[in-house]
């Protein structure tokens, strides 16, 4: 990091302090990235909502008040730029309803249909979903977590973290135990999974990307260096 | 100003609460951003007037986020206050980048911050990018930024934004339209800067605001853009800037009807009670404030810097 936060004020407090460390991990991947540190050929977050709206049964217009189908030829061309989607009115918003294409409530059942996309498959992908940004996670920053590991593991810090995760392990109940490694080695198994996926494509060289994540190199421009 | 002394205004009581809030919010937004400021920026504290218009804003910010929190039926507590002020701050630096440091930049801005919103990719090359960017990580970090109407509302801020940007830049095929056609442009063009810039601030307060209410809040918005674009009027002239209200024949009588027009819509349909009081009466002394605005520019000259509040 070229500059850190000098600590004056934002130190004092508990929430300044982790607002202080938040802002500290933000820079700091933005700063990877310049250095060609992390694979960034992948988004890290991505607001842009424009994909998703386009499939909404629904678009509010904000100018004129009107909630119209998505397919409606009444949106006035001035309001384009002052729609939302939505997905699942409330009744109340109904009133708002545009007269020439009469949007309706989605019924019982239809409603989480349309809240989840068309297979209703939103809620039942969560779980997974949230197992594939974990696995996102491990895949874009895997050569900084794995450096970062290493330091820490043979840090006084990190010590200090294994001592007291062994104490807590002793404390725990045979069959919280056995959760426990049950998660542990599935978590292995995915971390496994992802190191050989990458080593796979890096042989193969089908989209560029490196096989040696844990060297540090930077696939994305090929040489690299940071951008910019 | 012709038909000022016929429109609604508040009572001396709700006036005298409106100035003492923003007394109050002035402070507690300095209080929030200081020490961000001191940490990453600090020579934006010794940069003139800079800073002190970044505490107005946050503090008209504040005033609005509260307005905003009461009609969704929520208090108005530290942490909006906070998330508010930030909102402020983000505002004020993102439009230094467009307005300040010349065309280029502006454009430049845009490719990056388009970059950040569907990437997450942010360069940063100096202390004021820095400063943006944690200003902006803090708000995000605020709330679930990926929650469906927020993205979206972030997402046409910046698309509002842009074009704007387009406008400004690229001014000649603005000048190929029917006059109307090009007022037209310019109107929405500043209806919906403002307009998204409201609906992502009460989404940050109040998420799931109810959406009956979210176009009374967008009219509100673009109220505010035709009120601060008349108060700039001679500084966007200046700066070759074209703007809805620098370019219609009679700024005065348009801003005065849609002044009426807009605040009573807002009394109609925003639910009863001290949020939509809050709201009416700021609207009520940012337009009286910006007409006087006006007219002080017009009598000071293009160089002028003055502070308002």
């Amino acid at each position: 990091m070229s500059r850190k936060p000098s600590g004056k004020g934002v130190g004092h407090g508990t929430v300044a302090q982790r607002a202080g460390l938040g802002d500290s991990i933000a820079i700091m991947i933005q700063e990877l990235r310049s250095r060609g540190r992390i694979d960034d050929s992948q988004p890290l977050l991505r607001i842009d909502y424009r994909k998703e709206a386009a499939t909404a049964p629904f678009q509010f217009d904000m100018a004129n008040a009107r909630l119209h189908r998505t397919s409606c030829c009444a949106i006035p061309r001035g309001s384009k730029s002052a729609l939302y989607a939505v997905w699942t009115p409330a009744p109340e918003d109904m009133e708002l309803a545009c007269k020439r294409c009469r949007p309706v409530m989605p019924v019982e059942g239809e409603e989480d249909e349309m809240a989840n996309g068309k297979d209703g498959g939103r809620e039942r992908e969560f779980a997974t979903d949230i197992i594939f940004g974990f696995l996102s996670i491990i895949d874009q920053f895997g050569s900084v977590l794995t450096e970062r590991g290493r330091e820490y593991r043979s840090s006084e810090r990190g010590k200090e973290v294994v001592k007291a995760f062994e104490t807590l392990y002793s404390e725990l109940t045979r069959k919280q135990k056995e959760a426990l490694d049950i998660t542990v080695s599935s978590l292995d198994v995915l971390v496994g999974a992802v190191r050989r996926y990458n080593e796979g494509f890096g042989t193969n060289g089908t989209n560029g990307r490196s096989a040696g994540k844990g060297t540090g190199a930077h696939k994305k421009n090929g040489n690299g260096r940071p951008r910019g | 100003m012709a038909g000022v002394s016929h429109l609604w205004e508040p009572d001396s009581g709700l006036l005298r609460d409106i100035e003492s809030m923003a007394r109050d919010y002035r402070r507690r937004a300095e209080e929030h951003l200081k020490p961000i400021v001191s940490s990453y920026y600090p020579a934006l504290l010794d940069g003139g007037g800079e800073y002190r218009k970044m505490i107005e804003l946050s503090t008209k910010m504040t005033m609005v986020g509260h307005a905003c929190t009461e009609i969704g039926g929520y208090r108005f507590d530290e942490r909006r206050r906070r998330m508010s002020a930030l909102f402020g701050a983000c505002c004020f630096i993102g439009d230094s980048f467009i307005d300040d440091f010349g065309d280029d930049a502006a454009r430049e801005y845009i490719e990056r911050y388009e970059l950040l919103l569907t990437r997450g990719w942010f360069d940063i090359r100096n202390d004021r990018e820095r400063l943006f960017f944690v200003i902006l990580t803090r708000l995000f970090g605020e709330r679930d930024v990926l929650d469906p109407m927020l993205r979206q509302a972030i997402f046409s801020l910046f698309l509002a934004q842009k074009r704007d940007v387009d406008l400004r830049l690229d001014p000649g095929w603005l000048k190929v339209l029917r006059r109307r056609s090009r007022l037209d442009q310019l109107r929405v063009c500043a209806r919906d800067r403002s307009g998204h810039a409201i609906t992502v601030l009460s989404l940050f307060l109040v998420p799931g605001f109810p959406l009956r209410y979210h176009h009374l809040l967008y009219t509100a918005g673009a109220l505010i853009m035709y009120i601060d674009d008349h108060g700039d009027c001679y500084s966007d002239l200046y700066h070759n800037r074209v703007t809805y209200m620098n370019q219609v024949k009679n700024p005065s009588v348009t801003l005065l009807r849609a002044f009426a027009r807009g605040t009573e819509r807002l009394r109609k349909g925003l639910p009863e009670g001290r949020g939509r009081e809050i709201l009416l009466a700021f609207l009520y002394r940012y337009f009286i404030t910006r007409i006087e605005k006006h007219r002080l520019e017009r009598d000071r000259g293009r160089y002028s810097w003055t502070v308002y509040e």
